[in-house]
Parts: C-alpha cells; structure tokens; sequence
C-alpha cells in the first residue's frame, strides 16, 4: 500500500509540475467537444430565402426559430431566384396557400448534395411540426418525445471519445517513457513493485483523465449549448469507469508497442476508427450488420450508451454497460502484467 | 311637309310599339339570370364572411350551421357520387352520405378557410352560366398575391348555394368525386360510406384535419 501510495504521490507531483501539458491536454478536449461536436450537429446557420406573398403562413418565424436557417423574406420571386442562382442564398421556400391546398417548393442550387442533406433536417421538423398554419400532406409523430437536442445528443458520445484519447494519451506517454527510462526499475524488482506501479499508474491516469474531461465539459456547456443533465453522481460514475477501463487497455497497448512513436500512431488510428464504428455518430442500428457486430464487440459503445443515459435520461443498459467496462479492463490489466512479468524476468 | 311628319310619327310609334315588347322580353329573361348572378356572389359572400368571423380553433355547430345554408351537400353529394350510384340508393342511405360528406367539409375545408378568407379581400369580377349553374368568378387579394377563384352556385333566388369552388385547374368537386370513384371502384357504397365515417370521428381539430384529407384528398 505505501508503494503505491508513494507512486502515486510521485505521479501527481509530476502532472502539477507540467502546467503546460495539463493546459494542452483540456485544450485537446474543449476543441474536440467544441468544433467535432458542432460538426457533427449540423450546419446552423444556413442562408435560407422565404417567398411568401399570402403572409398568412409564420414559416419564416419557425423557420428562424429552428436556429438551423439565416432566413430572407423576399416579396419578389424573380429577385429570390436571382439571389439563390448567385449563392446569397443556398435554398428558396416558395409558399404558396389558397382555399383548397397549401403548398411549399424547395428550390436548392444544386451543387452541394451535403447542404441539401442539412437542409431536409432542419425543415422536416419546421414543416411537419411547427409551421401548424400549414397543411401539408406530409406529417411526424414521435413515440416518445424527448426536449434534448442533436446537440445534446452528440455530446455523450464525444465525451466516451475522450475518455479513450485522454486515458490512452495521458498512460502510454507517461508509461512508455518512465518504462524506458527505467524509472520504474527499483520500483518493479520490490516485492509486488510491479502490481503496485500498475496499480499507481491505472489509478493516477484515471483521476487526471477524468478531471481533464470535467473540467472541459464545464467549460464548453455553456458556450456550445448542451446540457450535463441533473445526474452528476452518475456522471462521475461513468467517467471513472471509462476512463479506467481504458487506461487499462492503453496500458496493454502501451506494454505490447514499446515505442512512444507506435503507440501515439496506433492509438489515434484506433481511436478515428472507434469514434466511427462505435454509433457515436451514425446509429449503430442503422450500420452494416458487421459494423455493428464490430460496435457491440467495443468498449466505447458501451461507454457512449452510459454517458447518454446519465446526461440525457434516455433508457441505458447500465449494468451491461459496467460489466463490458470492467471486462475490457481486466483483459487490459491481465495482458498488461502478463508482458510486464515476462519483461521484468529480462531485467 | 305636315303629312311627310304625319307619316313619320305613326312609323316611330309602330316601331316603338313593336321593339318595346321585344326589349321588355328580353329583360324578363335576363332578370333571373342576373338575379341568380347576384344572389350567388351574395351566398359567396355570406359564407366568406361567415367562416372569416368564426374563431376557427374549435368547431362551432352554429357557425357550421350558418355555412351550411349557403352550401348545397346534397346536390355536392350527389355529383361527387354520380348520378348512377346515387339513384341505387335509398333515402337513408343518401341522408347519411350527405350528412358524412358535410361533417369532412367542416372539418377540412372551414379551419382553412377562415386562416384564408380572414385575411384576404374578394372582389367580384363576372358571372357565366354553366348549364344549370352559375360560375361566379372572383379574384382574391391575400397579402401580395392574387387568386382567381370560381364558385360553382347552383340554384336560384334565395336557394343559391354553392356546390363547388374552383382554383386554376384545382377544382374541390373534381378531386372529392376522384377520390370516391377511386374508392367506390374498389369497393362497394357500404365500404366506403363506413370509410368516411370512420374519418368524420376523429375529435381533435389537429388530426380531423389530416383524417378528413384521406377522404377529400390533399395536394399533389
């Protein structure tokens, strides 16, 4: 217990006495939670014209209201087109209602399939739901409303991401390097040394990591528009048992790769690769089956169905959530002192 | 000199004489047709001002009561129908489509048009005869746009009532008797007479709506 204690205590003077580094490091995640998370949410201010001469449908106001759209009314439609030909504008709503029907014409320029994609998001909702002076044939239902938006919706899943980059960052570097360096040497050949430096180290990564990604969560909350959610409890429940569970794998990387230059490749290759394949941004159900095999086969898809359900109130496996986590680490810490026993029987 | 002027006033009174009735008979005919002319835009715009007047956020029996007297159902009914398969049936059955085919109007037509008419200014530019019917054409002023808008009047004097409304090539008779034809040709009256009771049932103005479209139909 003092061994570990005394690493860990080493551990945390070293992070205090790099300001820069734990700077850089929240850095890395208010840019991630930042920039990734309004990209993935969607374009939110789009040039859009309204032509609509009768005035008695709001679709503007809705439309404005929706934060997706920068909206122009225009009472000339020759103007209107002009205007979406030259690019002032990237779609025109062309309203029109009378006696016997209501009608809307979504004219796009054409050239950009991605803004015709963010278009239809923003004016599905708009059209179907809130624009109620119109009657369209076209109408939504949702079975279970939720008030969150797709803002609030990414975020779990960015902040699983981060657990993964933040705990595989902060353990390989200073692993691999202290490894090398023999810094651990006295420490590993002392009677259980090594389950106490595994233990140091899991435990002191995890606080860091955990801190680093609060602290960035704090910080861009209120900027970016997304919410924490009421259950904080559960939230530092959650972070602690990604983090762990992937300090634990990062440390099984960091043990099998050796070099600080591997490792860092591997693991941000592996970290895009399970950013994508994990539902964070597309739903797992609406992926190839072997995707989704892939998906449920990882622990940061477990981690993002936990973070949406502490943040959001959404229905979570928690318990199956946990025990994937757990697993996941065992396997990482049982690989991780397989090769260190092996190594330390070399030294 | 005085027989040439003589000669000339007998002539002017023959003339007169015989052209007078002429022109009075003329006039005898022309008066119900300007009448019926008169008293269709004068139903038109009873019920305009009926529907503009309502709150519009619930349905109001009194109002739709009001609307219905400037509204000829049955002769609706019958037309969307065909006359074949509205003489197979009895009069209960009729009285039932009729009463089912108003309760639709009401409940798709009269909240859209109150949001309408409630804003817009009609302006009434000429009648023509149609057969039996009376077009009354009007323009329709809503914000910065025009509409011209044909009413189908049916009847005469104080029983003009209006069986049809028609916009450019959008005409409501034309797509109701569509889409009963369409429905009857798959099925029997009974089917769909209990289709579109079905659809009168809905209560809440929201999804009325959007049931009594399945019947009526809705835009392309």
């Amino acid at each position: 217990m003092r061994q570990i204690l005394a690493i860990i205590n080493k551990d945390i003077l070293q992070w205090t006495r790099r300001p820069l580094y734990f700077i850089s490091s929240i850095l890395l995640a208010v840019l991630i939670i930042s920039l990734v998370g309004n990209t993935l949410s969607g374009a939110t201010s789009i040039p859009f014209g309204v032509y609509d001469p009768a005035g008695v449908s709001q679709l503007s106001k809705h439309l404005a209201d929706a934060k997706k759209f920068h909206v122009t009314t225009y009472d000339d439609l020759h103007k209107a087109e002009s205007d979406l030909a030259v690019g002032h504008i990237v779609a025109l709503a062309n309203v029109s209602q009378d006696p016997l029907e209501d009608s809307v014409q979504v004219v796009t320029e054409g050239h950009n399939p991605l803004v015709d994609d963010q278009i239809s998001m923003g004016l599905l909702n708009v059209l179907t739901q809130k624009a109620t002076e119109l009657n369209l044939p076209l109408h939504t239902a949702v079975l279970f409303p939720v008030n969150f938006s797709l803002r609030d919706y990414i975020t779990p899943g960015l902040a699983a991401y981060l657990c993964y980059v933040l705990a595989s960052m902060n353990l390989g570097f200073s692993w691999i390097y202290e490894w090398t360096e023999k810094t651990y040497r006295q420490i590993i050949l002392a009677p259980n040394g090594l389950q106490s430096a595994i233990a140091a180290k899991t435990f002191t990564v995890t606080v860091e990591a955990a801190t680093v990604l609060w602290i960035a969560l704090c910080l861009t909350a209120p900027t970016n528009g997304f919410t924490l959610g009421h259950n904080f409890p559960g939230l530092v429940g959650t972070t602690l048992a990604s983090v762990f569970a992937f300090t634990c794998i990062g440390l099984a990387a960091a043990c099998l790769l050796k070099t600080i230059r591997i490792y860092t490749m591997t693991v941000s290759i592996v970290g895009v690769a399970l950013m994508f394949a994990s539902g964070i941004i597309i739903p797992v159900e609406a992926m190839p089956q072997w995707e989704q095999f892939c998906a449920k086969a990882l622990p940061m898809y477990y981690s993002a169905d936990a973070f949406k359900g502490v943040m959001l109130g959404v229905p979570a496996s928690y318990l199956k959530d946990f025990l994937v986590l757990l697993a996941w680490a065992a396997a990482g810490l049982t690989f991780a002192a397989v090769l260190l026993h092996k190594r330390k029987a070399a030294m | 000199m005085r027989r040439a002027v003589t000669r000339l006033r007998s002539a002017m009174l023959v003339s007169a004489m015989l052209v007078l009735p002429i022109l009075a008979l003329g006039l005898c005919a022309a008066l119900p047709a300007m009448a019926a002319a008169e008293n269709g835009w004068t139903s038109v715009q009873k019920l305009v001002a009926i529907v503009s007047q309502w709150k519009g956020a619930k349905a109001d029996p009194s109002v739709n009561r009001q609307a219905a007297q400037y509204i000829d159902y049955q002769s609706m009914g019958q037309r969307a129908l065909g006359s074949d398969q509205w003489n197979k049936l009895n009069a209960g059955q009729q009285h039932q489509f009729v009463s089912t085919l108003q309760t639709l109007m009401e409940q798709r037509y009269y909240p859209r048009w109150h949001r309408i008419f409630s804003k817009a200014k009609l302006n009434h530019v000429s009648d023509a005869a149609s057969g039996s019917d009376t077009l009354v054409k009007t323009d329709m002023v809503l914000g910065k746009k025009t509409d011209s808008l044909v009413w189908r009047v049916t009847g005469k004097g104080n029983e003009a009532k209006i069986v049809s409304l028609a916009i450019g090539d959008n005409d409501l008779l034309t797509k109701l008797k569509g889409r009963l034809q369409e429905k009857l040709a798959k099925s029997n009256f009974s089917s769909l007479l209990a289709w579109m009771q079905s659809k009168a049932k809905q209560q809440s103005a929201a999804t009325a709506e959007v049931s009594s479209a399945d019947v009526i139909g809705e835009s392309k």
